[in-house]
């Protein structure tokens, strides 16, 4: 019986795996030869520590890796704050502490690729670190929803890249650990004018010089994580790192943000339709932007000019020019449920699609789903929404997707791996990868079927949320 | 070093009392007596002599000569001691907006109306809270005659507000009002990078002052001879040595020859261009708080507040004390009891309120004090600042008792737990021979709602009120 099982588990993994391996052929063969290099699914960026003072083992649950791959009955085994195994033959350590998931689901923590309102308010002045509210309880909401971290951004939207931005982790009350990196991501907006264009055109030639010339001469790289760009390092905080990234030449002033996006140390996210932090247009309702055609082949053409895929922002109409986001490498963050109506003025096709997560992962752009929030609130996770429900529904939004057809063996990854990629901090969470940060849920049923919900999760290796002992949800039963 | 700090105080009180309070004593017979620091007395009486107690028990008889007054049965409990105040400080310094001073999540809420002295977060460790005070002002008169007989003043402002006093809210000028010129060192931190890199600065310059003078010291003790040529000639005239510098002979010649510094190679970082000569009197201020001489006062209204504070203060050792004026409205940033076992680990006391907290986001009421008191914590109360503050304040205790608090903690929080707070429960706080004769008559039990207050003494003298 166990055996058979097992042999069952074995198949459909390798069905699985397979299934998901030939899916991101296809999605790379649809790229152009000699594009700019995809931002990769990068690797773990710490191997696991070699002295682990707390063993958590995960037995017996429906392992969703988070790329699209499952385990069934397979063990997460969770050293301190990383994963350090995932696998049917995980040999658990002594003194370990064994949770039983049997028939359940293990997950990796959501990642809302873009927030506010959990532990932070809307802008923060000097480092996120010293403004952080460890204890704010709609981090608990946060966690019953499934998300374990999320990027911050605030400022940003000028026409070269800006704002401060972070990692933040849902370590309700545990100060030190929330920021987990920060200046993972800059904010810039189209569409430019034709000043603005030759500014940046000139910041990036002068930008690629600097990491030319640093690359000629052997630098001593610090890790992406040792903080902030030159401009804000040494500043004091939680656990902050002695004046990282000195030994590093300076980047010509202004150019600072563009280098690490070059080097791949941060995202650039491009707001579509100016400026606001908001829905374009902010005042109007929906229809305003049912084409945002130009604003998105703007976004395409600084990726081109940067080699670099960006971020677009929500497009609306970003399933119409799939193909040629694919080509920059670019990805795209939007809410399935967004509904526009096309532009009756316009002889062209506009407006959003129900589909428009499909086509674009089709078209091998990696794709992050969030939430409605509201009216004014922009595709991003909040405490407000619609009717306060952001919080209820990150798995709804991706189940959306799927009703427009996404392959729902991949739309978990819409609310992981690929929504990490989106935030520039795929080397330490979005997946149930050796050596990542050890945020998992474990669920008590499919993790995008509306009736789950999140029975357990840990952040860092910590159990934050209990279902069982929070107001939130414990009432429910089945 | 307390008992320097003692020493000084139990001298400043004669010199102020020895004027004033001479010839017989007094004696408060057929009291019911509650000394705080023990089992309350059902019958009982007190002897006053010279300002101070002289004696109390059950069967302690008034000696001959002694002025008799009769309580009818009342109770006497020592005066009250409100240990972070702002009374009779100029209206530039009073707090007027809400919660200036609590670590607050950055964005919009700081901007706007706010403004003004707490506008901006500075480190002003070198000031005392002394010379912003005029003694002649009505307000004192006003709380001491609602039985506060012990005040804590606390300079306002963010950042490092200041050096905070203990006084006494009587007296023709603030030297007689003085009980202890620097008793604490004001912390109001918030939670913004500037604010917290100030203080973490503050708290840098302060180690090494106290490096300094702990090398001095080492110095001086390795070469005895030396030293006596140093104090003459370089005397400095700016500083004002801490009141218990004079009563501490070990530490007095180090700090008269700061030439010693010199050679350190570390001259202290003085803000606009101090010589090298004369140590920073803010920096010497923290160093005297790091060296365990005054005690930190921290304001901080919710669980966000002290994780930052935690940070900012790291591993500095000192005596803190948690002044929690706005925890009610603290809502989303946690309440306190949410890092109890961290205030424990750090031996914090709270002074807090005496409000009810709301849960977020709910109607259900919390008896903070109570579950703070619950889990080991030592809870005081703070009163308010003018006006009635004790009027004002027994319901609210009445009504924490009645949700929960004992009773001797509510009244211990509003004397004893403060004066320990500020570190003059040696002199203060409690029915005790040989501590002040600061007492409150009660008609009845001071936590009855219908008791009434009968009589106001300070340091022995009765406290007129025509109102009474």
């Amino acid at each position: 019986m166990n055996l058979h099982f097992r042999l069952l588990a074995l198949v459909a993994l390798a069905t699985f795996a397979s299934d998901a391996a030939a899916q991101r052929g296809r999605a790379r063969g649809r790229g152009r030869g000699g594009a700019p290099s995809a931002p990769p699914a990068a690797p773990a960026e710490v191997p696991p520590p070699a002295k682990v003072e707390k063993w958590t083992a995960i037995t017996g649950g429906d392992v969703h890796i988070g790329d699209g791959r499952v385990l069934r009955g397979a063990t997460v085994l969770l050293g301190d704050d990383r994963i350090h195994a995932v696998g049917h033959d995980v040999t658990i350590p002594e003194g370990a502490t064994v949770v039983r998931a049997d028939g359940k689901v293990v997950a990796p923590g959501y990642v809302a690729a873009r927030a506010q309102g959990l532990g932070l308010s809307s802008s923060v002045t000097g480092e996120v670190k010293d403004a952080i509210n460890p204890f704010d309880p709609s981090i608990k909401r946060g966690l019953a929803a499934g998300i374990t971290s999320y990027l911050y951004v605030s400022g940003g939207g000028q026409g070269t890249p800006s704002g401060t931005s972070a990692l933040v982790k849902l370590a309700y009350g545990d100060a030190k650990s929330m920021v987990r990196k920060t200046a993972c991501s800059y904010v810039m907006r189209v569409p430019l004018s034709p000043s603005e264009w030759a500014r940046l055109r000139e910041l990036v030639a002068k930008a690629k010089e600097h990491v030319a010339a640093s690359e000629a001469s052997p630098p001593s790289r610090p890790t992406a994580a040792a903080g902030g760009p030159p401009a804000s390092s040494g500043r004091g905080s939680f656990g902050r790192s002695a004046g990282g990234g000195s030994s590093r030449p300076q980047a010509p002033a202004g150019t600072e943000e563009l280098v690490r996006i070059l080097r791949g140390e941060a995202r650039l996210w491009v707001r579509l339709g100016g400026g606001g932090g908001g829905r374009r247009g902010g005042g109007g309702g929906d229809d305003d932007g049912a084409d945002d055609r130009d604003e998105i082949r703007q976004a395409c053409r600084i990726a081109e000019l940067l080699g670099t895929g960006v971020v677009l922002d929500d497009p609306v109409t970003g399933w119409l020019l799939a193909d040629e986001i694919a080509t920059t490498n670019s990805m795209v963050l939007l809410n399935p449920r967004r509904s526009v109506a096309p532009d009756p003025t316009l002889p062209d096709e506009t407006g959003s699609n129900m589909a428009a997560a499909r086509i674009l992962q089709e078209a091998g752009v990696p794709v992050a789903v969030t939430c409605p929030s509201g009216r004014f609130g922009g595709a991003q996770v909040g405490t407000g929404g619609i009717l306060g429900q952001d919080l209820n529904t990150p798995q709804v939004d991706a189940a959306y997707a799927i009703r427009g057809g996404l392959d729902p063996r991949h739309a978990l990854a819409t609310l992981t791996l690929d929504a990490a990629r989106l935030a520039g901090v795929e080397s330490c969470v979005g997946s149930l990868e050796p050596g990542k940060d050890a945020d998992v849920l474990i669920l008590d049923g499919d993790p995008l079927s509306y009736r789950t919900f999140v029975e357990t999760a840990l952040v860092n290796g910590k159990v934050v949320y209990e279902k069982a002992k929070e107001s939130y949800y414990q009432h429910i039963r089945r | 070093m307390t008992r320097s700090l003692g020493l000084t105080v139990i001298l400043l009180a004669l010199a102020a009392t020895a004027a004033t309070q001479s010839g017989p004593g007094l004696a408060i017979v057929n009291a019911r007596l509650l000394p705080i620091s023990g089992p309350a007395i059902e019958r009982g009486t007190l002897l006053v002599r010279d300002g101070r107690i002289e004696k109390l028990g059950a069967d302690v008889t008034a000696p001959p000569g002694y002025r008799t007054i009769d309580a009818q049965g009342g109770t006497l409990m020592p005066g009250v001691v409100n240990a972070h105040a702002h009374t009779g400080l100029t209206q530039a310094a009073a707090p007027s907006e809400p919660r200036p001073n609590r670590f607050r999540r950055g964005g919009r809420r700081r901007g706007g109306s706010r403004g003004g002295p707490a506008g901006n977060a500075e480190n002003k460790s070198d000031e005392k809270v002394l010379d912003h005070l005029y003694a002649r002002q009505d307000v004192f008169a006003d709380v001491l005659r609602d039985g506060v007989t012990t005040l804590g003043l606390a300079p306002t402002g963010r950042g490092l507000p200041g050096q905070g006093a203990v006084v006494r809210p009587k007296g023709d000028d603030v030297k007689a009002m003085t009980v202890v010129e620097s008793a604490f060192l004001s912390f109001a931190p918030i939670a913004d990078t500037k604010t917290k890199d100030l203080i973490r600065k503050a708290i840098e310059d302060g180690k090494r002052a106290s490096e300094r003078r702990k090398r001095r010291q080492a110095a001086k003790e390795e070469a005895p001879a030396d030293a006596g040529e140093g104090p003459p000639k370089e005397k400095p005239e700016g500083e004002t040595p801490p009141p218990d510098k004079p009563a501490e002979p070990g530490k007095e010649p180090a700090k008269e020859a700061p030439g010693k510094e010199a050679p350190a190679g570390e001259g202290p970082r003085g803000r606009g261009g101090r010589s090298q000569q004369e140590p920073d009197p803010g920096e010497e201020a923290m160093a005297d708080l790091l060296d365990g001489k005054t005690r930190a006062f921290v304001q901080l209204d919710s669980a966000m507040d002290f994780a930052h504070w935690e940070d900012v203060s790291q591993d500095a050792s000192f005596t803190t004390v948690v002044v929690s004026r706005r925890h009610a409205t603290s809502g989303s940033e946690g309440a306190l009891e949410l890092v109890l076992e961290r205030l424990k680990s750090r031996k914090c006391t709270v002074l807090m309120s005496p409000d009810f907290d709301t849960v977020p986001n709910t109607q259900y009421v919390v008896n903070l004090a109570a579950r703070l008191h619950a889990g080991g914590i030592e809870v005081g109360f703070l009163l308010p600042d003018q006006g009635h503050p004790l009027r004002t304040t027994r319901p609210q205790l009445i009504e924490l008792v009645r949700a929960g608090l004992p009773a001797e903690v509510a009244l211990s929080g509003i004397t004893l737990t403060p004066a320990k707070a500020l570190g003059v429960d040696q002199q203060v706080g409690s029915l005790e021979p040989g501590k002040a004769a600061n007492l409150i008559l009660w008609s009845s039990d001071p936590l009855d709602p219908v008791a009434q207050l009968r009589g106001v003494w300070l340091e022995g003298n009765e406290i007129e009120d025509d109102a009474r």
